[in-house]
């Protein structure tokens, strides 16, 4: 039998595309919106909303240099990085089902979303830099505490949400066929509140922002992982970084605030999925708000110990309390 | 990608014409986020004040897009402090050679600029521009925040005059 050329190839590939250039620009486009948001919390000016594109520009444009200590993964870890953000992007849940939803596919997502962390480790630790080493070693700790309570979470919801009857279970689209707020019992409903905190604090600690801001601590550390980079591989991790938070932010927003709003306007196809995405980029913008912006804002870096306790002792003891609360009719 | 322009050869050519053009281009970006990395070479604290009084919301030099970052690897803009110890010495150096092109250096007060109190001090080799090549110097001791940002405002005009050609390149040591 034919394959379907166009349809499994072809529209797959240049929806890709152009999620990809409008994510990049959007994520961008949000850091600026933050530093100037920060400002003004400061009372300050504050940069022009655009200043991470000039950073952008600026410093593809500039030399970048190659310590002799570094070996090919230092050179090869950026664009690896941001190679696998833009497959991220298919498994991304914004505003309408990923471009490769599939059965399972938040194993994907998972391991895509760690695996940017690990690139960037990786290239890290290959510069022959001590302070991107140490900016390493706190990253991976701080990874391998973050994730369990996410993951912990993320399977527990997909696995309640496949109970009320999904045709792919496990898969990303899941949250637009059925939603957390869907299932309806008092106790379902103190879990998902629970769930929100869990997922919050995870984001924080994903984009490290406020508390969580140690593997890249600038004051202290010099700048950590980004030690060594300079010129073009530092704006793909930038970029990286950006896009990163956007997805991140996607995630939470797909799980907790689902809703789009092509079904009131009455659109349907290529323009219904183009208003989601606004939308959805709207609540990603006002998610991060909260977490990036304010939470930036009013706090202070943590010790790695203090983070690695926080996120064990207390996020992921809420994660497990919200994934049984929210399993619990089913269980019992 | 740093660019090179041929000195003097073939000065109406069209590749260099291109080059220019394209080199007008990216210092637009350059000039609208110069990252600044602090250099303490020995010096009292007076100026490191000033310098953070600069980034103060009173002053925000962010608006700028000046940012403060921890590496030379990502700075634009080397700001130095001190009357170069003989400790420092090496490490000054190192930094400026660690910094990518294209780069300015501020020599930020009486120390850098001329050697102040510790002038002919055995134990300092101020001036710093008998060190590393400077492109701005700002007197004071210390100078103020106004006076700082004056500095990076001149050398990024500095900067852009040496990369459309206008001025001979600042590294007097090739």
């Amino acid at each position: 039998m034919a394959m379907d050329v166009v349809g499994e190839l072809v529209y797959p590939t240049v929806g890709l595309l152009g999620l990809y250039a409008f994510v990049s620009l959007a994520s961008l486009v949000w850091e600026g919106v933050d530093r100037k948001l920060v400002a003004r919390m400061q009372r300050r000016i504050g940069p022009p909303i655009l200043q991470p594109l000039y950073d952008f520009l600026k410093l593809s444009s500039k030399e970048t240099i190659i310590p002799s200590t570094a070996n090919f993964m230092f050179t090869a870890a950026p664009g690896l990085a941001l190679a696998t953000a833009i497959a991220l992007l298919a498994y991304t849940p914004v505003g309408f089902t990923p471009i490769l939803a599939s059965k399972g596919d938040v194993m994907v997502f998972i391991y895509l979303l760690t695996l940017i962390g690990f690139f960037k480790i990786l290239g890290a630790i290959s510069s022959g830099n001590p302070y991107a080493k140490i900016g390493a070693a706190r990253e991976a700790t701080i990874m391998v505490s973050r994730e369990p309570a996410m993951m912990l979470g993320i399977f527990a919801i997909m696995w309640r949400l496949g109970k009320l009857g999904v045709d792919k279970p496990f898969s990303m689209g899941v949250f637009y066929v059925h939603n957390i707020w869907e299932i309806g019992t008092p106790m379902s409903f103190v879990g998902a509140v629970i769930l929100l905190y869990v997922f919050t604090v995870w984001l924080a600690s994903e984009i490290e922002v406020g508390f969580f801001n140690i593997p890249d601590a600038e004051e202290e550390i010099a700048g950590g992982l980004l030690v060594e980079y300079s010129g073009r591989y530092l704006a793909l991790l930038k970029l990286t970084n950006a896009m990163k938070a956007f997805i991140s932010a996607s995630l939470v927003v797909a799980i907790f605030f689902p809703w789009g709003i092509s079904g009131y306007l009455n659109l349907t196809g290529l323009s219904a999925n183009v208003v989601d995405l606004l939308f959805h980029t709207l609540k990603v913008f006002a998610l991060l708000f909260f977490v990036e912006s304010v939470f930036r804002a009013v706090t202070g870096r943590l010790k790695i110990t203090q983070a690695v306790d926080f996120l064990w002792k207390n996020v992921f003891l809420a994660s497990l309390v919200g994934s049984l609360l929210i399993a619990m009719e089913v269980i019992m | 990608m740093s660019i090179k322009v041929p000195a003097n050869g073939g000065s109406n050519s069209p590749e260099r014409e291109r080059l220019e053009k394209r080199i007008a281009q990216l210092c637009r970006f350059i000039g609208r986020s110069p990252w600044v990395f602090h250099i303490n070479s020995g010096s009292c604290n007076g100026c490191d004040i000033e310098i953070i009084a600069a980034l103060t919301p009173r002053y925000d030099a962010e608006r700028f897009g000046v940012k403060l970052v921890g590496s030379p690897r990502h700075a634009d803009i080397l700001l130095v402090t001190g009357p170069v110890t003989n400790q420092s010495l090496e490490r000054v150096k190192l930094v400026y050679e660690q910094t990518p092109e294209p780069k300015m250096v501020i020599a930020v007060g009486a120390c850098p600029t001329g050697g102040s109190v510790f002038y002919e001090s055995p134990f300092t080799n101020a001036p710093l521009d008998n060190v590393i090549p400077v492109d701005v110097y700002v007197p004071g001791c210390p100078p103020r925040p106004e006076a700082i940002l004056h500095g990076v405002v001149l050398a990024l005009e500095k900067l852009a005059k040496i990369l459309k050609g206008e001025t001979p390149g600042g590294d007097g040591y090739e």
